[in-house]
């Protein structure tokens, strides 16, 4: 075991705003925009056409590959056009969406392929079946499950961990998801072992969640199953980093420009066991997620279940947004969240949370000092980058030092910016740097 | 409505260069007021000549520059560069001695090179050398602590001393040439005297000098408050100290009549204002946690070396010049272990 001495940052978490409210739904808008490019891959090929009638559950776009995910319709409705439409992940391009007019009239869900059998299944069969449910990283990767679980096949996996840690400021909604989602988050942790054919999961909750431990661990012991462990992570930032979460529970490190699977590990968000669970055992494919609404600008905040496609406008307003000059309308949480142009872009998959602050609860963008080179933020980096001479080489444009310095290790976590006395943005200048080189 | 759309990370809590350097400001008061105590009250005169100065230049390079003045001019470090600069100069040093060395700091270290954070050198040992190699008599030319002479320069006197470079009839030349601790054992071996004889002399205490070893336990007071502030870290204080401490230790070990211990090397000179305040200079230090210990060792190492086989009395000026021109290097060869990275 490598002994590294990295405590990462005590950042304040913003969540009390929405911890102790449980989640409710948010009821379908009259029309959904369904962006083909959900899933950080290829773009999904649809399979309705416009105007045509579709029921809600029903699949409307298939992956390029049979490992992706497919997309499916939140509402029973008709197929208004599939046009070009600007998305929260790329507000300057627009991207080819479903736009679903919803006509309220069939039922929610159309439980059409529960698989109770999923234990007889091959392992591959079965994530097969998991893409076909439209399952992917909800954490905010959006990576199609059934690719990741497969990898299984060339490199043999002995830990599976469930990251329940949720380190993010603002963000509670797999706390929530947590708390009153247990067995399921339990019954899809144990189809994903099946999956990629593991015997031994780690699911890992930050400490400042004691009922989601509490729930996870009552539903633990009533399972009995010793396969299983809950591990409590220290609430710090950013621990819930794929590569910091292996390395603080297994000591190792994923190697440079490789996956977690390449050392037999295999990373899944609580919220993406639990869609999975919802899909292999009661036949609901990923048409809704949870959303965190939080912010000193919403009058209800809380953790609420959005169907895809739904206006982040309509969310504000069921949420009691309360427009004012200088806000921020943050999609992610606030130290690595896209702050938006407009109100106006579809709830994809990635949507784990929607920030709507003023100045007077994010930090104001103030004019950047001279470095003095304090090298606070290479304490600070995860990575143990020195972003301090990244800095001066990017402002160089000196590919060739950015490269041996480690620019494309760079997690983009906002560490250093956060400790920054100059308050230098290092991060932007690193996401510039890589663009350019 | 309109909605701002800056960069992540979009929360921040860091505390400001301006903040930084009002610590370390604070962290020299204990310094001041002890060799206040024991000096006279000359060293007032010099931080207001410094500090005077200073601005004016940080103004003037900034004017020259086509900058505006703020947020520079209130970032507080050429405040820290002028108390540095007071704080190694005599007390009684002429008015032009200390100005000019500021504005040599500042103007020609700190400005010349695109101002704070491109200075290659640290502006305050550059004033400080090239006054040294310049002015070599008044840079040198000390009064001994209150506890040896009872003197007691006043404010009016002290100022007619620093202004006008007439010194009150009580003092003989036999105490004014009364030379720093450092000076004096160069001077006591040049004339093959043993250790042991020299420190038997009256300007000398149990750790140092009179009144400068109780200067010294000031800044180091001091000192320890940035580092339990996480202000500076650890490396560059402890590899200085270090550096000193095993070169002093191994030549005391060899010849304990030619070379002083190691308390008393720690304790005279500028050794503790150097560990602490001046080579922990972040932006002309290198930057990796490996990469600040071998820096503050060879700052420590140098010291010694130019302080026992060297001309000078003291060597932290010329040691830290020396190291700030090797830290590009030590960056470039301690570059840390990234992450996921074979060890």
């Amino acid at each position: 075991m490598r002994v590294v001495h990295y405590q990462g940052l005590d950042i304040p978490n913003h969540k009390d705003q929405t911890r102790n409210i449980g989640i409710s739904s948010i009821p379908a808008s009259s029309q959904l925009v369904l962006p083909l490019n959900q899933h950080h891959d290829t773009l999904l090929i649809p399979c309705v056409i416009p105007g045509q009638r579709v029921l809600a559950g029903q699949a409307i776009a298939k992956p390029a590959h049979r490992l992706g995910a497919s997309l499916h319709a939140p509402v029973s409705g008709l197929v208004r056009a599939i046009e070009p439409c600007a998305t929260a992940t790329s507000q300057k391009n627009t991207t080819p969406s479903i736009v679903l007019s919803n006509d309220t009239l069939a039922p929610s869900v159309t439980h059409s392929s529960t698989t109770p059998h999923w234990h007889s299944l091959s392992s591959i069969t079965l994530c097969e079946q998991l893409a076909s449910g439209g399952i992917v990283g909800l954490g905010g990767a959006v990576f199609p499950v059934a690719t990741k679980l497969a990898a299984h096949t060339q490199h043999p996996i002995n830990q599976l961990i469930i990251n329940g840690v949720e380190c993010e400021p603002y963000i509670s909604c797999d706390d929530h998801l947590m708390q009153e989602h247990a067995t399921e988050i339990l019954q899809g942790t144990k189809i994903m072992m099946h999956a990629c054919q593991t015997s031994s999961a780690i699911i890992a909750i930050e400490a400042d969640k004691p009922e989601a431990i509490a729930a996870i661990g009552n539903r633990l012991h009533e399972l009995n199953d010793n396969r299983i462990r809950v591990q409590v992570i220290p609430s710090t930032y950013p621990s819930g980093d794929e590569g910091q979460l292996i390395r603080h529970l297994t000591g190792q490190e994923i190697p440079h420009g490789k996956l977690p699977a390449h050392i037999g590990i295999i990373v899944s968000n609580v919220a993406t066991v639990y869609a999975s669970a919802r899909w292999i055992l009661h036949g609901e494919p990923l048409i809704s997620r949870i959303v965190t609404v939080s912010g000193n600008g919403i009058s209800k905040p809380g953790n609420y279940r959005v169907l895809l496609g739904t206006s982040m406008q309509d969310v504000l307003r069921h949420c009691g947004a309360v427009f004012k000059p200088g806000q921020r309308l943050i999609m992610g949480g606030a130290m690595m969240g896209h702050a938006l142009d407009h109100t106006g872009y579809p709830v994809i998959k990635a949507t784990n949370s929607l920030i709507l602050a003023d100045d007077q609860e994010l930090n104001p963008v103030v004019v950047e000092q001279a470095c003095i080179r304090c090298g606070e933020c290479a304490e600070a980096c995860p990575v143990h980058l020195l972003p301090q001479q990244l800095l001066s080489h990017a402002r160089h444009g000196h590919k060739k030092a950015l490269q041996q310095l480690g620019l494309y290790d760079c997690i983009e976590c906002g560490n250093c910016d956060y400790v920054c006395p100059s308050h230098i943005r290092l991060v932007t200048h690193f996401r510039r740097a890589k663009q350019v080189t | 409505m309109t909605l701002l759309t800056t960069a992540s990370p979009h929360l921040h809590r860091a505390p400001s260069v301006r903040l930084i350097m009002g610590l370390v400001l604070l962290a020299l008061v204990p310094g001041i007021c002890v060799q206040v105590m024991f000096f006279g009250v000359g060293l007032i005169f010099q931080l207001l000549l410094a500090a005077c100065s200073g601005l004016l230049c940080e103004a003037a390079a900034l004017k020259l520059r086509h900058q505006p003045l703020t947020p520079t001019i209130t970032d507080g470090s050429v405040l820290v560069t002028a108390a540095l600069l007071a704080l190694s100069m005599p007390p009684l040093a002429p008015w032009w001695l200390i100005m000019s060395a500021v504005a040599f700091a500042v103007l020609l270290g700190k400005h010349a090179y695109g101002g704070l954070g491109f200075n290659p050198f640290n502006p305050a040992m550059l004033g400080y050398a090239v006054l040294l190699v310049s002015f070599p008599k008044p840079m040198t030319t000390y009064l001994p602590a209150n506890t040896v002479h009872p003197i007691n320069l006043g404010w009016m006197q002290s100022a007619q001393a620093i202004f006008t470079g007439r010194l009150p009839e009580i003092l003989t030349v036999d105490i004014v040439s009364a030379a720093s601790p450092l000076a004096a054992l160069k001077s006591g071996l040049s004339q093959r005297q043993t250790i042991d004889e020299i420190l038997s002399q009256p300007i000398f205490g149990s750790l140092g000098g009179q009144g400068w070893q109780w200067v010294s336990t000031a800044l180091l007071a001091g000192g320890l408050l940035l580092l339990a502030l996480k202000i500076i870290r650890w490396q560059i204080p402890v590899g200085v100290l270090v550096g000193l401490s095993l070169c002093a230790w191994f030549m005391h070990q060899i010849d304990p009549g030619k070379h002083a211990d190691v308390l008393f090397h720690l304790f005279s000179g500028a050794t503790i204002l150097c560990a602490f305040f001046i080579a922990t200079d972040p932006v002309t230090a290198a930057t990796s946690p490996r990469g600040r210990l071998l820096y503050g060792i060879g700052i420590g190492t140098l010291t010694y070396v130019i302080r026992d086989f060297g001309n000078y009395h003291d060597g932290v000026a010329f040691a830290v010049l020396l190291m700030n021109m090797a830290a590009p290097l030590i960056d470039k060869f301690t570059i840390p272990r990234k992450y996921g990275e074979a060890s």
